[in-house]
Formats: C-alpha cells, sequence, structure tokens
C-alpha cells in the first residue's frame, strides 16, 4: 500500500484502525492505543519511535532469557530480572498477551522449575513473534512517510 | 540507552511553584527504554519537569551534584547497575527526596521491602496517567514534615489541584495516613506556628533547621521531665526552662511531639516483648524478639488512639518493619496489630535478654495482643558486632503502629554504649540505637558513632559497636537501620516504670551492623516488672512520652541519643515512642532502638539486627531518623533500621539537616527486627 498518496487524515485513520484491530485480537490493550495518543507530548516520532525501541530491547531479552535457560545451572535470579523488565516492557506499551506470557514464566522461575521455564519462553517467544509483524507494519505506516510527520501533529 | 532531558523550569530556576505541582521537578530512572521513554510522557503530560536516567549511577550522580534539582525521584526496582532499593535508601538517606518505586511485579512483598526502606509509594507497571497526577503530594507531605511547621505548604496544597485524592497504589494505609495527615495539617491551624507561606518553593527553601544535639535533647529532657510528661510539659514551659537560645517554641512543640510518640513507642514494644518472652518462654536466650508490629493497616487505628495527635506510628512503619521481616532474613510477621502503643502502664518488660551470640534467627512472637512481631533476621556478621542480648520486652498494646523490635534484653551493664563519651547522661541506660545495616551508604562514620546509650549494656556486650556509639550526631546521614530494642526491664526501677510508660513502645533497637549497639545485655530474665523501654526516645513526633523523671539520656542528637533511663527510681525510661514515622518518608530506617533502661540488672535493649542488613543490601537508610519517625510515615510506622547506631544517629543528624527534626522527622523506614536468636 502506498502510504505516501493517502493524506495526512487517512493515514492517521488508518493508524487507528490498526491498533484498533490488533485490540480485537487480544494482541494488544487499550496502553497500546494510549500510547499512541501521547504522541502530542512528546513530539511526532514518540509513538514511531517507541515501537522499534521495544521491539528490540524485547527481543534482546528473550535471547538473554534464552540463554539463561541454556546454561546447566539456571540462574533464576537473572532469569528473574529478564522475565520482570519484559514484562514491565510490554506491559508499559500495551502488549498484555506477552506480559501474561512474563507472568507465567515468573512463576516457573519462582517454582524453579526448567521444564517449565522452557515452556513459558517458548510462550514469550511466540508472542514476541506474534507481536512483532503487526508493529513493524505499523511503524513502515508511520514511519518512512513524510505525512506521518504531519499527522503526527494533528 | 541513556536518555536525558533537562526541561527548562519555567519560572526560574527552581520551577514555577506557584502552580504546584505544575512545574515539579521530577527525575526518572529505569534502564528499560520503553517504560522510560513512556513514564517521561506521562510525567510531561502530567505538566512536570522531568529529566531521564536509565542507570541508577547517573541519576545518583545528578542528584548529588544539586540537591534541590529534583523535588521527587521515581525509580524502576530492577535495574542492573543498582537495586533500585539501595537506590531508594541512598536518596533518601543523601538528599532527603521522596521516593517512588517502580515494577511491573505487584508482589505485596515487594511492596513491603519498598516501604521499608522508605519508598514513599510504590507503582506497577503498567502506569497510568492518573497515578501520576498525584504523585506531588509526597513532594508536600515532605516538605511538611520536614520543615516542622505545620501548613507551610498549606497554601499550596489547598492551591494545588489534585486531581484525585490521591491513589496511593499500594499503600492504602499510608494514603490514609496521608490523608489524615493532610487534612490535619490543613485544618489544623493551631499547630502551625509559622503559618504562612513562607515556602512557596518547597525545594528551594529550606528552614534553618535545629538539631537537636545531645546536650539540647538532655535540656528537653530535663525539662520535660521537671514539669511532667503529662501534664505540665508544654512547649512553652519547656522552652521556658531549657533557656537556650534561637530554640523556638515551635522547635520544641515538635520535639515533644516526637518524643512523646517515642515514648509511647517504648512502652508498646516493651510490653509487646514482655508478652513475646512469655509466649515463647525464652529466657536468656539469645535471641531477638520482635515486638509486635503495628500493621499498616492497623496504624489507621492508631489515629483513633487519643494519645497521638498524629499517628505517628503509622501502619507504614509497620509495613516497613513487615517489609524489611520479610528479606530474607526470613521474618516472619506475625499477625500485626496496629496498636501499637502500648498502655503506659503496661509496660512491662521482660524480655529475655539474650545476648546477640550470633545470628538472631527470627523469633515470632505469638501473636502477641500488640502486634505481631517482627522477626527480622539479623544480620549476623553484622550482628556480630554487637552482641545484644535482646530482651523481649512486652508491650502493651500498643497504638503505636510501629513496633516492634526484637527484644533485646540488654543487660544493664552499665556500659552506656558509646558510652563514656556519648551518653549524655553516661547511663548505661541509654537508648542503644542499633543500626540494622550498615549500608555502604552508611559512610563509615557509621560504624562507630552509634551512639549507643544502653544504659544496661554489659560492658562486654558492647564491644566495639556500643563504644563507638556517639556519633549520633556525627553523621549526618542515616543509614542505619534503627531497630528499636526494647530493653527488657529487667530491673523494676530501671528505666522504666510500668506505669510511667505510657504508650511507650519498647524499641527494639536491634543491632546495627556496625553499630555498636549489640550491647549484649545480659540476660535479664524476662519478669522483669517493670519494663524499660528505654528507647530512645526519638523525636516521635507524636505520642506521648511519659517520660519518667528519670529518665533521660538521650544523645540528642541522634534521634535518640541514648536514653539514659537511668532512672533507677522511676525507672520510667522515657519510651520513645516514637513511632516509627518515617517523617520523610524515608522509611528504610530501621530503627533500632535500643531502649536501654536503666536496668540495674541489666537492661536490655533489643540489640537486633537487621536481617534485613543481610537481606536487603539497601538498608534503608534513612536519614532520617530514625525510631519513629511519623511525619512522615504515611501511614506506617517508621520502621527505620539502623544499621548501626551510628546510623541512627546519622539518620537524626541527617535528620535535623534536612530540617527540623523536631518537626517529627524522624522517619522510620522500617524496623529492622532483628530475629531473635
Amino acid at each position: 500500500m502506498d502510504y505516501k498518496n493517502l493524506d495526512t487524515k487517512s493515514l492517521n485513520q488508518l493508524l487507528i484502525n490498526s491498533i484498533g484491530e490488533l485490540q480485537q485480537q487480544g494482541l494488544v490493550d487499550d496502553y497500546f492505543r494510549h500510547c499512541h495518543s501521547l504522541k502530542e507530548e512528546n513530539g511526532p516520532f514518540f509513538f514511531v519511535e517507541l515501537i522499534p525501541v521495544f521491539l528490540a530491547d524485547a527481543r534482546k531479552v528473550v535471547n538473554e532469557m534464552a540463554k539463561a535457560i541454556d546454561q546447566s545451572l539456571v540462574d533464576y535470579n537473572q532469569m528473574y530480572v529478564h522475565c520482570i523488565k519484559l514484562k514491565g516492557s510490554a506491559a508499559c506499551i500495551g502488549a498484555c498477551r506477552l506480559r501474561n506470557a512474563c507472568t507465567y514464566m515468573s512463576q516457573a522461575i519462582d517454582d524453579k522449575s526448567r521444564d517449565r521455564c522452557c515452556l513459558a519462553l517458548n510462550d514469550i517467544k511466540q508472542e514476541y513473534k506474534y507481536l512483532q509483524n503487526p508493529l513493524e507494519s505499523i511503524v513502515k505506516q508511520l514511519g518512512p512517510n513524510a505525512t506521518i510527520i504531519e499527522m503526527m501533529k494533528s | 540507552m541513556v536518555v536525558e532531558e533537562i526541561r527548562g523550569k519555567s519560572g526560574g530556576e527552581n520551577g514555577n511553584y506557584d502552580n504546584f505541582p505544575v512545574g515539579m521537578r521530577v527525575l526518572a530512572v529505569d534502564d528499560d527504554p520503553t517504560c522510560l521513554r513512556l513514564l517521561e510522557t506521562l510525567l510531561r503530560k502530567c505538566q512536570y519537569h522531568v529529566t531521564v536516567k536509565s542507570q541508577a549511577r547517573e541519576a545518583l550522580q545528578i542528584l548529588r551534584e544539586n540537591k534541590d534539582r529534583f523535588d521527587l525521584v521515581i525509580s524502576d526496582v530492577h535495574m542492573p547497575d543498582m537495586d533500585g532499593f539501595k537506590l531508594l535508601e541512598l536518596v533518601g538517606l543523601e538528599m532527603d527526596l521522596p521516593v517512588i518505586m517502580l515494577s511491573a511485579n505487584s508482589d505485596p512483598k515487594l511492596v513491603m521491602k519498598g516501604v521499608t526502606h522508605g519508598a514513599c509509594d510504590y507503582l506497577v507497571k503498567p502506569i497510568r496517567i492518573e497515578e501520576l497526577r498525584n504523585i506531588w503530594q509526597h513532594v508536600i507531605r515532605r516538605k511538611k514534615f520536614d520543615s516542622g511547621k505545620q501548613n507551610k505548604c498549606t497554601d499550596q496544597i489547598n492551591n494545588c489541584q489534585a486531581s484525585g485524592q490521591g491513589q496511593m497504589s499500594l499503600m492504602t494505609g499510608t494514603v490514609d495516613q496521608n490523608g489524615k495527615f493532610n487534612r490535619k495539617r490543613k485544618d489544623d491551624d493551631d499547630e502551625s506556628e509559622d503559618n504562612g507561606d513562607e515556602n512557596e518553593d518547597p525545594a528551594t527553601q529550606k528552614k534553618p533547621r535545629v538539631v537537636w544535639s545531645i546536650e539540647l535533647h538532655r535540656k528537653f529532657v530535663a525539662a520535660v521531665n521537671q514539669l511532667g510528661i503529662e501534664t505540665e510539659a508544654v512547649p512553652k514551659r519547656i522552652l521556658d526552662m531549657m533557656n537556650v537560645e534561637g530554640l523556638t517554641r515551635e522547635n520544641v512543640a515538635s520535639h515533644l511531639q516526637k518524643y512523646r510518640l517515642y515514648l509511647k513507642r517504648i512502652s508498646s514494644v516493651a510490653t509487646q516483648q514482655a508478652n513475646m518472652a512469655a509466649a515463647l518462654g525464652i529466657k536468656d536466650s539469645p535471641f531477638v524478639r520482635m515486638s509486635s508490629l503495628d500493621r499498616l493497616g492497623d496504624f489507621r487505628n492508631l489515629a483513633g488512639s487519643g494519645r497521638f495527635a498524629n499517628t505517628a506510628l503509622s501502619p507504614y512503619s509497620a509495613n516497613g518493619m513487615l517489609g524489611r521481616l520479610n528479606s530474607p532474613g526470613g521474618v516472619n510477621l506475625h499477625n500485626l496489630t496496629s496498636s501499637a502503643l502500648i498502655q503506659p502502664n503496661h509496660a512491662q518488660n521482660l524480655s529475655n535478654s539474650m545476648s546477640n551470640a550470633g545470628k538472631f534467627h527470627p523469633v515470632i512472637t505469638p501473636g502477641s495482643q500488640n502486634g505481631s512481631l517482627f522477626q527480622g533476621s539479623l544480620e549476623m556478621d553484622q550482628l556480630q558486632k554487637n552482641k545484644c542480648t535482646t530482651e523481649i520486652t512486652n508491650f502493651n498494646s500498643m497504638d503505636d503502629s510501629r513496633m516492634f523490635t526484637a527484644a533485646s534484653a540488654f543487660t544493664n551493664t552499665g556500659e552506656a554504649i558509646g558510652s563514656s563519651s556519648n551518653y549524655l547522661n553516661g547511663d548505661p541506660n541509654n537508648l542503644m540505637m542499633l543500626h540494622g545495616n550498615s549500608q555502604q551508604a552508611l559512610s563509615g562514620g557509621f560504624g562507630n558513632q552509634s551512639s549507643l546509650n544502653m544504659a544496661s549494656f554489659n560492658a562486654e556486650s558492647l564491644n566495639g559497636g556500643v563504644g563507638q556509639s556517639s556519633n549520633f550526631l556525627d553523621h549526618g546521614k542515616f543509614n542505619e537501620t534503627w531497630q528499636t530494642i526494647q530493653l527488657p526491664k529487667v530491673q523494676s526501677n530501671t528505666l522504666f516504670s510500668a506505669e510511667h510508660l505510657q504508650d511507650q513502645l519498647p524499641l527494639n533497637t536491634v543491632r546495627d551492623n556496625n553499630s555498636s549497639n549489640s550491647p549484649h545485655l545480659q540476660n535479664n530474665p524476662l519478669d522483669i516488672s517493670s519494663t524499660t523501654m528505654a528507647s530512645r526516645p526519638l523525636e516521635d513526633s507524636r505520642g506521648e512520652i511519659q517520660f519518667q523523671e528519670g529518665l533521660v539520656g538521650q544523645n540528642s542528637d541522634t534521634i535518640f541519643g541514648s536514653f539514659d533511663f537511668n532512672i533507677p527510681a522511676n525507672g520510667n525510661l522515657p519510651p520513645s515512642s516514637k513511632s516509627l514515622d518515617q517523617s520523610t518518608g524515608i522509611f528504610n530506617r530501621k530503627m533500632e532502638m535500643v531502649v536501654n533502661s536503666r536496668l540495674p540488672g541489666g537492661a536490655s535493649t533489643l540489640m537486633q539486627r537487621n536481617e534485613i542488613e543481610q537481606s536487603n543490601t539497601d538498608s534503608r537508610r534513612s536519614n532520617e531518623n530514625f525510631l519513629l519517625e511519623q511525619a512522615k510515615l504515611q501511614g506506617g510506622f517508621v520502621s527505620q533500621s539502623y544499621g548501626s547506631l551510628d546510623d541512627l544517629v546519622n539518620a537524626v543528624v541527617k535528620r535535623e539537616q534536612d530540617g527540623n527534626i523536631s518537626d517529627g522527622n524522624f522517619g522510620f523506614d522500617d524496623y529492622s527486627f532483628g530475629p531473635g536468636i
């Protein structure tokens, strides 16, 4: 879809729709929309920048967790730290399913059950994947588009 | 990712406080970039001036560069370079700023930990903007308590467009407490001496604080005793009697308030300890018992208690204690009851004097009437220094929520910790403030600071720790966890006479790690008739401190320097019921107050160590005073664990530096209860 040809208003609408869809799917909750609505305060690029930051950070944390689990002796404290961090990010941005997966992981950590941690990690990875595509497409919608700036300002 | 944005302040260097909370200067610290960004945005939306840092160390650095640059700090709990609680303690100690903790984890234990470490609030991610709209109240509250003047910020408060009644997320008790406080403050014009908006800009205006030095406090106590704590000891008369230049009636008033609270606390602690002792049937065992602590919720009840004007012992402190207790040390919180205050007449301390042999294992008291006992696991290593025997004192139902303390029996070996030098009275009965943990934050000085006035510490018991005492005053920072130690009233005549104690919470001071406090008191048989709550009367803001004439000893500087309760005759130890108010909201202080009553037999001061120290690396050090800071404590009692007396002293000093201590600024962040061993 050629976003460049769309006017600001349409683009904005498109974005809102996307967000609504995601919310309907349950991938994100209201916070996501709320984050989007914060763009006024922080400038036009706020939302656009936030998503990739979130995705990158989440990816990093997931990798760290995977590494930690692979150790022969799992450091649960470290795992917990990663998990809580991811949970915080997910919660802040509104990625509710990912957050729930983290909750499950933290329970597994509490029980110090490696198996359950592995399962939980798989869940997390899965949720991350589900989230990644729609979010990245939102960024594409907004990012490179010059009119985005105007849209953002509006 | 380091993001730092400093927004220009509108209206001047310190922000435009005419429209407070607009322009409130917030420092946000979180290693998670997503959250940090969002937080920043939300805060801006609330019209605050926001600075963000992703590393705790950087945050500390900019805070240290200019202590007046910020009004409030929001920090994540889990950060890679420094534990959020540690940062919390440091900020509280060094800068005395309100700190809000942030986490994705809403586990009550963690919340409690935050409370005990002195956080004034705990928010759970994801954060809603509504929650952020109310955070300004923490600034106001602290200012108010700090300044010691009532209604200073009334105008501000009145002008503030509070969006809501403050949704304190987890500290419900605190909220209520705060609510009460705020209302009280607003409404109670009588209390405010210096009414007026002298301080529109809380951040910039620093009122000269009265430092309650040991000498000063001694005079105060003497005057109070002379006049009679219950009736005649009114600030005006005390002031006249003290005849000190530059001291205002307000200073005296707030100091008196704290003192009363302290006494109350002591008595209450003593009662609890006694109960505990009875329940546990431990005699002469080296463990520290925790006196019942009030719960946060209970704190509210305190409000009801006539005795304290403000619930000095806010449940907050109680929570603090709980929190601390929950720390790995394996603290067991037994039911906490709100009444922290001990009925004055009940004070009976009995406590087993326990020598602080090593680790204190948390003693769980059977839900005594007075509240639950906290057990803190005393950090042994720290305790090592102090050998304190803890006695369990009985606490009468304490209204005070704070309560706590492991009962440590200090034998009154006459070793005043710190003795000699620090004790004002030279009485061994001084309270020993044990500092629970000596955090790194604590400057080394602390170690020796504890002015433990353990009146009844055996000389040997106080090794090291006590000897140092002394510098309560010196240290400006309180890193210590104060634990109030209940001095078991070993001897009847000792410090407290049961009847004298009026709701004093016997604070059991638990040791402090480096502090000297660990006086180990010889084990006194629990059945000491008189409870010696020689808790130092921390400057409790509230509570009536029944200060018996005999009481006295206090190192004024520090919070309660050491009370010398040597009032053999009366045995009344001024229970420093200093409720642990954490005035400044730094709850991380565990105050260990060792109330030493001068028990000839061996007053026992509880020294407890805080396990917290172990568990919490960040022993909160609140710069506040230790023992009871109700003021800040919103609802909880101030449990401040002072690792050592030094810390306590420092805390006191700090408090004083920060503001008028008299203002009841003693904030106990948390009580560290040394676990009974």
